[in-house]
């Protein structure tokens, strides 16, 4: 475990826990925003790709600690930890972590600009991989039904980055068990109400064209 | 919004003025100039990601949140400000959330605080909206300090790529503590009204008369406001 870790868990639990109140959660992130700062060591150490020993470490922390921590890394340019990932979906039990989990991943920058624009992502390329393993192994299990895949499709969908789009379009080109009533249900979302060019380039977009 | 900035605008700064109240071992931190506001970036907040204050023209509207006021100046040109004070702009909100993906998770679910938080963050993301105006969904179970037709303020930080930010606020400046309430608030059952812990009057103060005393006090950069019960 890394120690910065342990002395950064209190000040992030402050910074998240809605138990506290407002004033505390801003103050404390700014405390700990303060704290990296002035300290190179802490700030090195909370800045290291891998931020777990064991996927045990997690425990640490809570879970909206982690979210918090992945957040500010994500704003200090650093690339997302993704053996982190696998360990907080361990405890990913509701659809509400999740969807959190899913929002870090989808709107982080880094990963979006390997994607590059959905619009010129050749999805129906074998040889195309998300630069996202966690995020494959999302769409591997949601195929799979060991995950839900109309909900994946639900948080993909309202993500809405290049890096989703081109999860979903993975989704719906594999095969699997929902998948024809999943490419219908996500036929249906982009003909209904919608002019006949703007359906037409959605669906081009998830490889429904 | 034009309103706004022209009933909070204080003539020696040159700018609107805005307060935030905060409890008090937070408010000490700026008895000093130079510290920024914060982002509030946690969910459950009315509008999502952003710095909660009121326009100076309402100038104990928030004080049930904390007894010390911040005061801070900013420049609303360029802006983009959804008022939703208006129902009609209320609506509009409401008509996107129809199309959004998660939103059957809301009523459906316990979790729905999230799902909301981050509704709001890409509806104002998607309009790229600085400012969201709106009417207190929270008050003083007296009615002495916040009236319904009072306007508070979200307004955001963006990144380069659109995104809302946290941490410090760009969008505030100068900010400074420089009002000192007497009175102390505790949150109710059910979680909508505060009562006041010491309830030494019953009638509501004068918004002019404190906002010129606030302002003045502000610009002097010299002295505090203090409000009693």
């Amino acid at each position: 475990m890394i120690p910065a870790i342990l002395l950064a868990a209190d000040l992030l639990d402050h910074a998240t826990d809605i138990r506290f109140g407002d004033a505390t959660n801003e103050m404390a992130a700014w405390r700990f925003e303060q704290a990296t700062t002035e300290d190179g060591a802490v700030r090195s150490d909370l800045l290291r790709p891998a931020l777990l020993d064991d996927r045990d470490d997690v425990d640490a922390m809570t879970f909206g600690s982690w979210v918090w921590l992945l957040g500010w890394r994500q704003r200090q340019g650093v690339r997302l930890d993704e053996e982190l990932l696998y360990a907080l979906g361990r405890s990913a039990s509701s659809a509400d972590r999740r969807l959190r989990l899913r929002v870090v991943v989808g709107r982080d920058r880094a990963l979006n600009a390997e994607v590059g624009s959905i619009d010129e992502y050749q999805v129906d390329s074998a040889e195309r991989q998300l630069p996202s393993d966690w995020l494959s192994d999302q769409v591997l299990n949601a195929a799979t039904r060991h995950a839900d895949p109309f909900e994946l499709t639900r948080h993909l969908l309202q993500v809405g980055t290049d890096l989703t789009l081109a999860a979903l379009a993975m989704l719906l080109s594999t095969q699997g068990a929902d998948q024809d009533e999943l490419r219908r249900e996500v036929r249906r979302q982009f003909t209904a109400g919608l002019e006949d060019e703007q359906s037409r380039r959605w669906l081009n977009r998830l490889g429904l064209g | 919004m034009d309103r706004i900035v022209a009933d909070s605008t204080e003539v020696v700064v040159g700018h609107p003025l805005v307060i935030k109240y905060m409890p008090t071992k937070y408010g000490a931190l700026y008895k000093s100039a130079g510290s920024a506001l914060r982002i509030s970036d946690r969910d459950g907040f009315t509008w999502g990601t952003g710095v909660y204050v009121t326009p100076l023209c309402f100038p104990i509207s928030t004080g049930i949140y904390g007894r010390a006021g911040v005061v801070s100046w900013f420049d609303a040109s360029g802006w983009r400000v959804l008022d939703c004070t208006s129902p009609a702009a209320e609506a509009l909100y409401v008509s996107w959330l129809q199309h959004q993906p998660t939103l059957r998770d809301v009523p459906v679910t316990v979790h729905s605080d999230y799902v909301n938080h981050l509704l709001r963050d890409q509806f104002r993301e998607q309009f790229r909206l600085d400012c969201v105006l709106f009417h207190p969904d929270e008050r003083d179970s007296a009615g002495l300090y916040t009236a319904g037709g009072d306007v508070w303020m979200a307004v955001g930080d963006f990144d380069a790529a659109g995104r809302l930010k946290a941490g410090a606020s760009a969008q505030f400046h100068d900010a400074r503590l420089v009002v000192v309430l007497e009175e102390e608030f505790e949150v109710d059952t059910p979680a909508i009204t505060r009562s006041a812990l010491l309830a030494l009057t019953n009638s509501r103060q004068t918004d002019a008369v404190l906002s010129a005393d606030i302002a003045a006090k502000y610009s002097a950069a010299a002295g505090w406001s203090r409000v009693s019960s």
